[in-house]
């Protein structure tokens, strides 16, 4: 990519829009970094709860849908800009110029001082009143890192997928992106999953590799094996499973606390959690 | 975490991550033969057993030399 720009040297470049797809927007976002890095202007558009945004703050991100519905309000909303950038006009704050806030702040001066519009805004928080907060708060937070499992030898562990392994025929139905549910599957004792039995319905990702061996998404033989060895006492006869492709992250917060206490009633010591 | 995309993972707030092979197969590796792929697939479910019992303070990659990075 670095090479193919270096040499076409386009006078702007425009990536995506992604819309919710997450390994598409990172590509995307990757794409701004290669370009800024040949000081080519570049856009990308993308829903802003794309977990590609984490990769790379300095990009010039369009907010767009959540899917290709939004394309011709995502285009709209991308020349514009695109042609600003192009032209190497300076860009303005991000909600007069339409992308997402970058976390890059200028100097400047507001017509009113701070400490009269903080209490404007808690006057208008208090009064249930619509107000703009002029500092929005990151989405994804630090979680507390779990103390480590204390005596790996005599624990219990479990596995659990967001790559959407279930039962061949999918008789959950789960969908293949935009899954707001989660769901537990028996092992009953199995040593490995087998195509015959078990299939991926993930849609985010070429699926055909992981339905012909369902093992490499959620590991199971080599769980067995281990468990054999002595590596830990006890695999849980049971895994959970979700979609992780264009999940909301409303979702996925209550999913992955309801996955945690069924883990946590079931008396696991630790998790294996296998990402696509 | 074992991910195909860790710094991904590591940026959402995931403490504990190895990483994985490919998206679309993140335990193993289709295009070596069987046992191969099954000791890929054990060398990487070895090295998240591993991180399991390590204690970390912030989101940490695990590497196979034993090396461990920590985010910032």
């Amino acid at each position: 990519m670095r090479a193919w720009l270096g040499a076409q040297r386009p006078d702007v470049v425009i990536a995506g829009p992604a819309f919710a797809a997450g390994r598409y927007g990172r590509a995307c976002v990757e794409v701004c970094r290669i370009a800024a890095d040949l000081g080519i202007p570049v856009v990308t558009g993308m829903h802003p709860e794309n977990p590609g945004l984490l990769m790379y703050r300095a990009a010039y991100v369009v907010p767009t849908a959540g899917n290709a519905a939004g394309m011709s309000a995502a285009l709209g909303a991308i020349v514009p800009l695109a042609r600003k950038l192009g032209a190497r006009l300076p860009v303005g704050p991000a909600e007069e110029d339409g992308y997402l806030p970058r976390g890059i702040r200028r100097p400047g001066t507001r017509a009113r001082p701070g400490a009269r519009r903080a209490v404007d805004m808690l006057v208008a928080k208090l009064g249930g009143r619509p107000f703009r907060t002029e500092l929005p708060v990151e989405g994804y937070e630090a979680v507390a890192p779990a103390p480590p499992v204390a005596d790996l030898l005599h624990a219990t562990i479990a596995v659990v997928t967001t790559g959407a392994i279930v039962p061949k025929g999918n008789p959950d139905h789960l969908k293949r992106c935009s899954e707001t549910r989660w769901r537990r599957y028996e092992l009953a004792g199995r040593r490995r999953l087998t195509p015959d039995e078990f299939e991926c319905v993930h849609g985010g990702f070429y699926n055909v590799p992981a339905s012909e061996n369902p093992n490499v998404v959620l590991p199971l033989d080599a769980l067995r094996e281990l468990e054999d060895r002595g590596a830990f006492a006890r695999l849980a006869d049971f895994y959970c499973t979700t979609t992780g492709n264009d999940q909301r992250f409303a979702d996925c917060v209550r999913n992955g606390k309801e996955i945690a206490e069924l883990l946590w009633q079931e008396r696991i010591d630790g998790v294996l959690l296998v990402a696509p | 975490m074992i991910s195909a995309l860790p710094p991904l993972a590591m940026q959402a707030g995931a403490n504990r991550v190895v990483q994985g092979v490919k998206i679309e197969h993140v335990c193993g590796d289709p295009a070596l033969p069987a046992e191969e792929d099954g000791a890929v697939r054990r060398r990487l479910v070895e090295r998240g057993l591993r991180a399991l019992a390590t204690a970390v303070e912030r989101p940490t990659l695990f590497e196979d030399d034993g090396a461990v990075v920590t985010a910032r």
